[in-house]
């Protein structure tokens, strides 16, 4: 599928620079004071790391961030042994055990980032969202829109909200009367996951109430993500006709085709 | 009674001392604005402007009489009674639907900031930046639910304008709510939050 993308691209910086960093260190430390602080400071790194899959795990289920959290905890415990196993080669202990570990769920978690089961998909949302937009100058709103009705159950409700949050589509915060989907894009997830942001107010969102009743609300600073403005009025119903679609297909079990309709964009299957 | 003669006739007798006056002014033939004042303890400049302005209401009589050649007010009660009486329905909107086919929406960038309310489908309030710099200041108008609730529908700027009725219906709101709606809109208007387009 051929289309125009219409938010701004992400700047490659934003994913490479902790990767370089690390090796910068450790490189930095080997040169410096040898290869056991080195090691050891890298499986220090790693091991500072691990609660970070492992809270996107707990609170999405997405299962493919347990696999993250194993490689880095497998890389970790690699890394603290090599030291001993480098200084002693006839007994190696459990270093090679880690390494084979580290390495099959490298595999792992490769063919889930190729595939985008680890993507966040807010990115794909908006660009979903904003296709039949057109640009006709800033008209900005900084206030909630109602978008339409979707006949919706409970039951279909609870099974959509699991589905959107193990997807990485949005994070769900469950209210008495309604649903609210803040659409999950990357840099606005840490404070969701470690459980420092509470509410979503200052986010873009998606309300769904039991009644079918869907509001849409988009920041200033999500609007700016896209390259053109976008006429606003036409941009919000089009996210709540978006998140309509969605809950139709997942009431019909074709949660696939969610899936299939992102992953046709193309982008990037790093964020 | 003018709404304005009574709002004054109602500060008069708010006074914590009004009724004392009204005592000596019953009980005297007629008393000046000192006698009042001694007779009392208060200051003879609150006596004489409690009594002049019983004067402009026409409660009292002012004369005006001479010790001497020295010139001064004489006050005597006019009437016995006081009534009060405002007519509230001369505020109704004489034709409400007035106006109703107004093409309307939110202007762009507009200083005001929208509140919605705990229920998610009304706005609770409204508030609107007004001034510059040090004068900035916060305008909070609280809306009344069916207000909430239209101004939730209302079309976003430069987005197609909707009418009142259209808004009106799409809000789920009925026809008696249109003056209040009206008096909402009307003020938006003033503020530069809403735009009319025809």
């Amino acid at each position: 599928m051929f289309f125009e993308r219409k938010t701004k691209p992400k700047n490659i910086i934003r994913w490479i620079w902790f990767p370089i960093l690390v090796l910068i260190i450790f490189f930095v430390i080997f040169a410096l004071a040898g290869p056991r602080p080195a090691f050891y400071t890298l499986g220090g790194l790693y091991l500072l790391i691990v609660p970070y899959p492992f809270m996107i795990f707990l609170r999405t289920r997405n299962n493919g961030y347990l696999a993250v959290t194993g490689f880095v905890l497998a890389a970790c415990l690699m890394m603290i042994s090599a030291p001993q196993a480098i200084a002693d080669k006839s007994n190696p202990g459990l270093t090679p055990f880690f390494l084979v570990i580290m390495y099959i769920l490298m595999l792992v978690v490769g063919y889930l980032t190729i595939n985008r089961k680890l993507r966040w998909r807010g990115e794909e949302v908006f660009e979903l969202a904003a296709m039949p937009v057109e640009d006709i100058g800033n008209s900005f709103s900084a206030r909630p829109r109602p978008a339409g009705k979707v006949p919706v159950s409970k039951t279909e409700m609870i099974r959509f909200v699991e589905f959107m949050t193990q997807n990485l589509i949005a994070f769900a915060f469950r209210e008495e009367n309604r649903v609210v989907f803040v659409p999950t894009l990357p840099g606005n997830d840490l404070p969701y996951l470690f459980g420092t942001k509470k509410d979503y107010l200052n986010d873009t969102w998606v309300a769904i109430d039991y009644d079918g009743n869907i509001t849409v609300n988009i920041t200033e600073e999500d609007y700016l993500l896209f390259k053109m403005d976008l006429d606003f009025d036409q941009l919000c119903q089009s996210l709540g006709d978006l998140f309509r679609e969605f809950l139709e297909l997942s009431k019909q079990g074709q949660d696939s085709r969610i899936i299939d309709r992102m992953n046709a964009l193309r982008l990037s299957p790093i964020n | 009674m003018e709404y304005e003669k009574a709002a004054r006739l109602g500060a008069i007798l708010a006074k914590d001392y009004s009724e004392d006056l009204f005592k000596l002014l019953v009980n005297y033939q007629d008393i000046s604005a000192s006698e009042a004042a001694s007779r009392l303890s208060l200051h003879i400049r609150t006596a004489q402007d409690f009594l002049d302005n019983l004067a402009d209401l026409e409660i009292v009589n002012k004369t005006e009489v001479f010790e001497k050649k020295r010139p001064y007010f004489r006050y005597n009660l006019a009437k016995s009674k006081i009534t009060v009486t405002v007519d509230l329905s001369a505020y109704e909107n004489e034709n409400p639907r007035e106006g109703l086919s107004r093409l309307i929406r939110e202007r762009a960038e507009n200083r005001a900031n929208f509140t919605l309310a705990r229920t998610g489908d009304e706005f609770s309030s409204v508030t609107i930046w007004e001034g510059e710099g040090r004068d900035r200041q916060e305008h909070k108008i609280s809306l009344t639910s069916p207000q909430g609730k239209f101004l939730f529908h209302l079309p976003f700027p430069k987005s197609r304008p909707m009418s009142i009725t259209g808004i009106l219906e799409k809000a789920g709101l009925g026809e008696k709510y249109t003056s209040e709606i009206q008096n909402i809109v009307d003020e938006l208007i003033r503020q530069e939050v809403i735009e009319v387009l025809s």
